[in-house]
């Protein structure tokens, strides 16, 4: 009886974190809005909501800087996370994520060449950054699938990618030094220049993106038990391999457009999320997007006021979090490689 | 019910197997044996649709398994592969997934569904473990997992490499036993297996492969006096009268 008990309390847990994390967002989002480096507070915000009335400078503050930036951390988080977990699931790879496997460096080398080819047409940046995304994520999987496609061969073909990716941007931006405002924000990433237009170019890709995921989540799992047990169960594994991984570069694509290239928010939260929720893996999608942008946008809170006046670049947080976290990862799929299979 | 014709199949242009004909009955238990490397797993591929044959062909009733498609398959064959992954989901969620095949547009599980679940984890002796973590379990355990996934596609014929692997000798007589119930329900088993003597007591007929090509297709006592085993593995084999076997190198 008490056993039973502790299972159904076990299997009702994806459930509750998804709903403390939607709780907590709230707040969080508040406070948001309400701090910075300005004097605009709660107060201008709460009165603007409650009566409709508002000071300009205080509107301009949180129409035009906080709020899209607000929006771009929740965004950015929930899509980059939730394509951490696709990748993770598709490649059966608890260290893929967009950062790692060359994902991040194909859609920012994409970005950056719709940005010198079209800088009058800023809707096609988050269109080239989803095809920069896809072509790397096929180009590193058929190369790990070309040479083995062990769980080590994919994460060093996303090493060197990214650093062939990489050095071409570089190569670029040495060309045309104005087509990224800073390039090395562009790599560490961060909510400086967001605008509510980049969002909204940007917003369908992750729609689709998250709208596949959570309506294909059976697909996914059974994905990720391998290539002839998914076939055996009917799946047409190259093809749905193919619109997940479509998927995975939409979400980051769309996210890098307007981000920049933030690292390890998809490799992390994913993780988190399966620790919180236990064996409810069903609610896994849902409990990762949550988490992700209450993540990233609490990092990008603390980024904008920690150090007041200045800045961190919401990517430098992130990877002092994310870095070691990463490490530890490592060092324990060592230690489980053994139990790899049954 | 299901037939080998002419079969042929090989890996990037180098052939495995060679001109392989054989006919599977309903109700059968099948131990497909042979020395390593004689080709039984892509034997067993080739019978689940994973692997298309180079030559010849694989028919289920009067259809080609060329024919039909994989969800088509996945109703009519149920395959579990030698190394599979361990997903992090439970028992329960992983047996689900046989029902995958069967399921409509919305991907939505009936009480119907449910119940040839709990029915699959309670033959495979796996549904006192439905709700724990497929990693959390033994070797044996996850064996018994995925068997319970098969049977939940609740298919005419089963084909499993290598299940007895990893298992000690009680799991194994255990699941051989399981095999032999399902096969009295009507169900074609085959079963690829190293462990001769378990082939040769459970098994109701063995096909011995050898660098490819089927030599022997015959009930365990047939195979044993025609020395065909004896000759393609290079051991000897007694029978003791008691039942059981011996088995002695050359």
């Amino acid at each position: 009886m008490r056993f039973c008990m502790r299972c159904c309390m076990m299997m009702k847990r994806g459930r509750t974190v998804f709903a403390l994390c939607g709780v907590l967002l709230l707040p969080l989002c508040l406070l948001s809005l309400s701090a910075g480096v300005s004097s605009v507070g709660l107060g201008d915000f709460l009165r603007a909501i409650a009566l409709g009335e508002i000071a300009e400078k205080a509107a301009r503050v949180l129409w035009h800087v906080r709020l899209p930036r607000l929006l771009a951390a929740l965004l950015a988080g929930a899509s980059l996370s939730l394509a951490g977990v696709i990748l993770q699931e598709v490649l059966i790879n608890p260290l893929a994520a967009p950062s790692v496997i060359g994902v991040n460096a194909g859609a920012g080398l994409f970005t950056l060449a719709a940005l010198v080819l079209f800088p009058a047409f800023p809707r096609v940046t988050p269109v080239a950054a989803f095809l920069g995304a896809l072509f790397s994520a096929l180009l590193v999987y058929g190369l790990a699938r070309f040479s083995g496609l062990s769980k080590t061969t994919i994460v060093l073909a996303g090493v060197a990618v990214s650093s062939l990716l990489g050095a071409l941007m570089d190569a670029i931006v040495t060309f045309v030094p104005d087509a990224l405002g800073s390039r090395s924000a562009f790599s560490i990433g961060g909510f400086s220049n967001v605008s509510m237009a980049k969002l909204e170019f940007a917003l369908p890709f992750c729609l689709v993106g998250m709208t596949v995921a959570l309506l294909l989540q059976r697909e996914l799992s059974i994905l990720s038990m391998g290539d002839e047990v998914a076939r055996s169960l009917g799946l047409r594994v190259n093809g749905y391999r193919l619109l997940f991984l479509a998927a995975a570069a939409m979400l980051a694509g769309g996210a890098i457009s307007f981000s920049g290239l933030l690292s390890f928010i998809g490799l992390i939260t994913p993780h988190v999320a399966r620790r919180l929720i236990g064996r409810d893996t069903a609610y896994l999608m849902p409990v990762t997007m949550t988490l992700g942008a209450l993540l990233l946008a609490a990092c990008d809170l603390m980024a904008r006021t920690l150090f007041a006046p200045y800045e961190l670049p919401v990517g430098v947080i992130l990877s002092f979090v994310g870095a070691p976290f990463f490490l530890r990862l490592l060092i324990q799929r060592k230690r489980s490689n053994r139990h790899d299979a049954v | 019910m299901m037939r080998f014709e002419r079969v042929c199949a090989g890996y990037g242009g180098v052939p495995c197997l060679h001109d392989i004909s054989a006919s599977l009955r309903e109700g059968e238990l099948i131990g497909l044996i042979g020395p390593n490397g004689s080709g039984k797993s892509t034997l067993l591929k080739v019978a689940a649709g994973q692997l298309a044959p180079n030559g010849g062909g694989v028919y289920l009733g009067e259809a080609c398994l060329c024919g039909l498609s994989v969800r088509q398959i996945a109703r009519k064959i149920a395959y579990m592969p030698q190394s599979r992954a361990v997903p992090n989901i439970t028992v329960r969620q992983l047996a689900a997934h046989g029902r995958y095949p069967h399921l409509g547009l919305g991907r939505a599980m009936s009480k119907g569904d449910w119940a040839i679940v709990d029915a699959a984890m309670e033959t495979a002796g796996i549904a006192r473990l439905a709700d724990r973590t497929v990693s959390d379990l033994s070797g044996g355990e996850r064996q018994r997992a995925y068997i319970a996934m098969a049977l939940s596609q609740h298919t005419e014929v089963l084909l499993l490499d290598e299940p007895a692997a990893h298992l000690d000798m009680a799991h194994q007589f255990a699941l051989m036993e399981m095999l032999s119930r399902l096969k009295s329900s009507g169900k074609t088993v085959v079963v690829v297996l190293h462990e001769l003597a378990l082939a040769l007591t459970y098994c109701d007929r063995l096909l011995l492969l050898d660098r490819g090509r089927l030599v022997l297709c015959a009930a365990p006592k047939k195979a044993l006096s025609s020395g065909m085993l004896e000759t393609t593995f290079g051991i000897r084999i007694h029978a003791a009268a008691e039942g059981g076997y011996t088995f002695a190198p050359r």
